[in-house]
């Protein structure tokens, strides 16, 4: 029954414009911001780095920064779909349909999750492809590219389980996008106060994702991060879940 | 002999902040009969539908299909129902079999059997030359029929309709008319409606809700035959202020009613009773303009229950 909802959430994402529109100009997007970094290194970083002991090579220098600009643009743009899964059916009232077919609330939330997921797979993968690319011309550290890979991938379906919830609170998707932008703001805010030299504090930075991505993508794959995204995903899934059982969606 | 219950609503009620949306709702519904719900708009049918498919939990009373309960045992009851709410659940980016495939899957159909019951439904529904068309691209009519045969793709027990003939031209009305003569073969149908009419040539049964309570439910025979000795009636319209006491005065008549949109009900049994309002209204310049006799049993039964009584 997951699967079934999986799918035709899946179906309805291929089938609409919007997504191949916003796909396609984050694909743009990106690399363009790959050639500019790329740019940078070998007309004004590289030289600089001669002889110098462990010096930072391209993973460090175009590959992570490339790597956390595909999460920031994926964790804008991929949440969006859940607006078009969850608050575009409830305003158009086809949240009905799972609502009176025989499929708890857990389902429907897990269907459409394991759907954001996949998108965010695909998302990763392609952009991340740019990166892997390089390593066909000039030797790239494989294992850093891939932590950063998983980063980007755990960072957005991370904060897919926030979307969805948002996305289900309301009918209006204007608000439903504003909900999701302002908790997206409130992660910047939070690592931003958290990694100011000023007010420095651990539990901000421990609180938003954007500091346990830049960890994994400096190549420090620690369960404490793989720890942190499972949890805050379960734990928006679950407050998921909760809402649609309240509103007898079950 | 009894018959077999199907849905079976007990002591429900529902509110909306201060608003009573149901109160005390009673009913059953049993197997093989197509009973229509009447009711002005706000009366609480579509709260009523919304509970019992499932989609709103009321603060009292229980609802059971085929024995089990709507909340508690939502899996095994929600199999043997179909809902079509007042808005269709479509899809609208899939084509008509792709969303009736995954109708058919959630409700589960098992996956040998979904080309089988697809096919039935399209059949059924007259969906059989679009089913490779985009649900956007359809006629509202054709949506309402996508909209059915969602409903029915897993071959319910019981299928409800909330007004499935709203909104649509007198040709499609006619279409989803005979659709639902033919689902009456097969299912047991729960129709909203404020369609008198379609009530009364497609229902076995009428059941009349009004400010949420119930308030007539008596099967169109009955209601057909206990009108048979009844006063006549009519309804009246002016754009003056009439008075109801000068009306009740009128020899012949048994009493006046008047709605909250102006519209006068006369019960009478004196065949010059019209001819007297029609006087009377020209000497106290009421500007009468609208006389119609109301028709059938159904509507006489309706506007009795459901009109205010102000005499």
């Amino acid at each position: 029954m997951i699967w079934a909802i999986t799918q035709n959430e899946l179906k309805r994402i291929w089938y609409s414009p919007i997504a191949w529109v916003l796909f396609s100009v984050a694909l743009l997007v990106l690399g363009l911001l790959l050639l500019i970094l790329l740019n940078n290194f070998y007309a004004e970083v590289q030289d600089k780095l001669v002889g110098l002991e462990r010096a930072p090579g391209l993973t460090d220098l175009v590959i992570a920064p490339f790597m956390f600009w595909v999460a920031v643009v994926g964790i804008i743009l991929v949440p969006l779909f859940a607006v078009r899964s969850s608050t575009e059916e409830r305003h158009f009232g086809s949240h009905i349909l799972l609502g009176s077919a025989p499929i708890s609330a857990k389902q429907i939330v897990f269907g459409k999750y394991f759907a954001l997921m996949l998108i965010a797979l695909l998302f990763t993968l392609i952009c991340c492809s740019y990166a892997l690319v390089l390593g066909h011309f000039t030797p790239i550290d494989y294992g850093k590219t891939l932590a950063g890979m998983l980063a980007v991938f755990l960072t957005i379906s991370s904060f897919n389980s926030v979307a969805l919830y948002i996305a289900n609170l309301t009918s209006t998707p204007i608000i439903a996008t504003a909900g999701i932008l302002g908790a997206l703001l409130i992660m910047v805010m939070l690592y931003l106060s958290g990694s100011a030299t000023a007010s420095s504090s651990e539990l901000f930075l421990y609180l938003t994702n954007f500091s346990h991505l830049t960890n994994l993508i400096s190549g420090s794959i620690d369960t404490e991060h793989i720890a942190y995204f499972l949890l805050f995903a379960i734990l928006f899934l679950f407050l998921c879940v909760r809402r649609l059982q309240l509103e007898n969606i079950s | 002999m009894t018959q077999e219950t199907l849905l079976s609503v007990h002591n429900l009620s529902h509110s909306f902040d201060d608003h009573q949306a149901i109160s005390n709702l009673n009913f059953n519904i049993h197997r093989g009969e197509v009973v229509a719900l009447l009711g002005v708009n706000g009366a609480g049918k579509s709260t009523t539908l919304n509970i019992i498919s499932g989609n709103l939990f009321p603060q009292e009373g229980d609802v059971s299909i085929c024995a089990h309960n709507i909340f508690s045992q939502a899996k095994q009851a929600k199999c043997n129902l179909g809902y079509l709410p007042d808005t269709p659940p479509l899809y609208k980016e899939l084509n008509v079999a792709e969303y009736l495939q995954f109708a058919a899957r959630i409700r589960a159909v098992e996956k040998k059997q979904i080309k089988k019951y697809l096919a039935d439904a399209l059949e059924i529904c007259g969906l059989s030359a679009v089913q490779n068309k985009l649900i956007a691209n359809l006629s509202k009519g054709y949506k309402q029929r996508v909209g059915i045969a969602q409903a029915i793709i897993h071959k319910p027990a019981l299928v409800i309709l909330d007004e499935p003939t709203v909104g649509l031209d007198p040709v499609q009305m006619q279409d989803i008319r005979s659709l639902l003569n033919e689902l009456s073969k097969n299912h047991s149908v729960l129709l909203s409606t404020h369609l008198l009419s379609e009530a009364e040539s497609t229902c076995d049964r009428v059941m009349i809700i009004d400010q949420g309570s119930l308030m007539l439910d008596q099967t169109v025979d009955k209601l057909n035959q206990s009108n048979g000795n009844t006063s006549k009636r009519i309804k009246l319209r002016f754009n003056g202020n009439p008075s109801i006491e000068k009306l009740k005065a009128i020899p012949g008549c048994d009493s006046v009613s008047c709605s909250q949109y102006g519209k006068y009900i006369c019960r009478y049994n004196d065949g010059e009773f019209i001819q007297q309002v029609q006087k009377l209204a020209l000497q106290n310049d009421w500007q009468l303009y609208e006389i119609s006799t109301i028709g059938g049993s159904l509507e006489q039964a309706f506007m009795d229950l459901v009109v205010r009584d102000t005499a």
